[in-house]
């Protein structure tokens, strides 16, 4: 068994491998992980630290980026910001993915009311718009790192529930599971040893395809005021210097690096996909060396 | 046919009302009285017209009933189109307001989708049929990078380039200021001049993910057999992509791109905010930061009926693109 999937990770890497984009993303996503790790080694000052230089000091080799309207230290800033974007797209996505692949199986296993309760549920979540009611929820919660990640994952998760229904419904037809029915393995043991195993890999391109929206989405609602004040986010970078007039003032070192960051990080977590998508699906292969 | 039209109406009807029953419970189940986000503070300061209006909307809302009275009012109040009382706008009606701000919006994204869709339509059709090719590549990837690009932060960019350092368009709003137009010519013109960067922007970011949808629609249908036929014709490529592919691979396109306006909407939310459009997007972001509760619920309830009505025109109009289903009714 362990040499087995051994085998299949070194084949799923070498086809990855071959991926420029896909590894591309997966550099662009590494680099980011260590600043966020290493942020306290590499950021020149305290990021929240109030009139280091003048308002709006432009950038200078004491000051990389620059100071915001409040004099602190932008690179400094921009640095620990990856904290947040990675924690909320990765939390984000893993709630959603996991409540989605929950969902997803036993929709899919045991079919019936069951299955169409939770489908249309699912329906039901994807009309909703999301920005409108995360706004509302901040106005009556308040804003909170937290409550941004439960509820960007609790929304996240209709496309992992649709994917892992329907391949779970052709799987549980398969011979292998009557076999393992026939033996007496019960349907907890069916569903978590034979079923999930084969899902893995349309679980980890959920994970990375989510992280994108949660990124996207975290940086939105920063942008419109709706994230927490205590954490400098990129996107809250940008609230602050639209609300204090950067942009008239013409001080793009405080929106311009923490929007392309936003977008980079995004794109390596889009581009990683692209690449996982390529394992997934044999008949992309070989096709213009994407 | 009217079966599936009566059956697609009552799930999204029911969908619809679980959605309101969601936002009605929303202020309900937090600590603190709902009257607290219902009534703006503002009656509080008011004169005696605000206190006519605080019984008024208390009456309206039934604060001081039962919770179950309370919700038949706020679901007859909202098929009636009454959303309860702006505090920023104070004493304005939330409805009144949106429906002020919407066409604003519709415009801004409607816009945009024409232009996009109709570009994505033609050149998804050619990166398709040459599959493979350094067009497709590039499009695909485009279509990656921009897929990831936040809306707000395309807008920022744009409004350096064009609006501070190039200063050939305005920095934001939907009309000039205090100007008299001599003909409707001439408001048209500054509309459009206004609406230049925000449709741009709200272009840019969906037009390359619409190309990859036209695209992959078109490689389907490209691999079907009366494709081969075409060619084994001699028919040229441009007469087999637009005349023969294209037109079939039209149908998700199509409902995609119906159902994609739901969404664009809320795209629009952050494009607004960027160039202080005074559409609905930019609504709602004011109205959070004056903490004006019954406009961002009416937002919300707004813009869930729309794109529940986008996505049953959608379903509808698949079924009725659909010549296999459409003519169902005949047999």
């Amino acid at each position: 068994m362990a040499v087995h999937i051994k085998k299949d990770i070194v084949s799923a890497w070498r086809q990855f491998s071959r991926s420029k984009l896909g590894v591309t993303g997966l550099i662009i996503i590494l680099i980011f992980i260590f600043v966020a790790v290493a942020a306290p080694i590499i950021s020149p000052y305290d990021p929240q630290v109030l009139f280091l230089a003048p308002r709006f000091s432009a950038p200078s080799f004491k000051y990389l980026l620059g100071t915001d309207d409040v004099g602190r230290d932008v690179f400094s800033q921009i640095i620990y910001g990856s904290r947040i974007s990675l924690t909320v797209g990765l939390l984000a996505a893993v709630v959603g993915t996991s409540l989605g692949t929950t969902i997803g199986l036993v929709s899919g296993y045991y079919g019936g009311i069951l299955d169409d309760i939770f489908m249309r549920i699912t329906d039901i979540f994807l009309v909703i718009p999301f920005i409108p009611l995360a706004i509302l929820l901040a106005l009556c919660v308040g804003p909170n790192i937290w409550n941004v990640i439960l509820l960007l994952g609790f929304f996240g998760w209709p496309p992992a529930a649709r994917q892992v229904r329907s391949l779970a419904l052709s799987l549980k037809e398969l011979p292998f599971i009557e076999a393992a029915r026939a033996i007496g393995a019960g349907d907890r043991r069916i569903i978590f040893r034979h079923i999930l195993p084969n899902v893995t890999g349309i679980i980890i391109a959920n994970v990375v395809s989510r992280t994108v929206f949660a990124i996207l989405m975290e940086a939105g609602l920063a942008f419109l005021g709706a994230s927490d004040p205590r954490n400098i986010s990129w996107g809250m970078m940008i609230f602050h210097a639209m609300r204090s007039g950067a942009v008239f003032y013409g001080a793009w070192w405080t929106y311009i690096p923490a929007g392309l960051c936003i977008a980079i990080l995004a794109c390596g977590f889009a581009f990683l996909g692209h690449g996982i998508t390529l394992i997934l699906n044999p008949r992309l292969r070989g096709r213009a060396g994407l | 046919m009217y079966e599936f039209f009566i059956r697609k109406f009552i799930q999204y009807f029911v969908t619809f009302l679980i959605i309101l029953i969601v936002i009605f419970s929303i202020p309900r189940l937090l600590p603190g009285n709902p009257a607290d986000y219902i009534i703006s503070p503002s009656t509080q300061y008011v004169g005696e017209m605000s206190e006519i209006l605080r019984q008024q909307l208390i009456e309206r809302f039934g604060l001081n009933k039962s919770i179950i009275e309370q919700f038949f009012l706020f679901i007859t109040n909202t098929f009636t189109g009454y959303l309860g009382v702006s505090w920023k706008y104070f004493p304005k009606e939330v409805s009144a307001l949106i429906m002020e701000r919407l066409p604003w919006t519709l415009f801004l994204v409607v816009l945009s989708r024409t232009l996009s869709l109709t570009l994505a339509f033609f050149i998804g059709s050619i990166a398709a049929w040459k599959h493979g090719g350094k067009l497709d590549v590039t499009l695909q990837t485009l279509g990656l990078i921009t897929m990831a690009l936040p809306s707000f932060w395309v807008g920022l960019v744009l409004l350096t380039v064009f609006a501070l350092y190039i200063p050939i368009f305005p920095i934001g709003a939907a009309v000039s200021y205090g100007v008299i137009y001599r003909n409707a010519w001439e408001f048209i013109c500054d509309v459009l001049h206004h609406a230049f960067l925000p449709v741009m922007t709200l272009t840019i970011i969906t037009f390359f993910g619409d190309t990859l949808i036209m695209r992959n629609a078109m490689l389907e249908i490209l691999g079907e057999d009366f494709i081969l036929t075409a060619e084994a014709k001699g028919l040229k490529s441009r007469v087999i992509i637009f005349n023969h592919a294209a037109r079939n691979a039209a149908l998700p396109f199509i409902t995609g791109a119906l159902m994609s306006i739901g969404l664009m909407i809320t795209g629009a939310i952050f494009v607004e905010t960027t160039f202080s459009y005074p559409g609905v997007g930019a609504l709602l972001s004011e109205s959070f930061f004056s903490r004006d509760f019954p406009t961002v619920q009416g937002i919300l309830i707004i813009t869930s009926l729309i794109f529940i009505v986008l996505n049953f025109i959608a379903d509808l109009l698949y079924m009725w693109l659909d010549p296999r289903i459409r003519l169902m009714r005949v047999q």
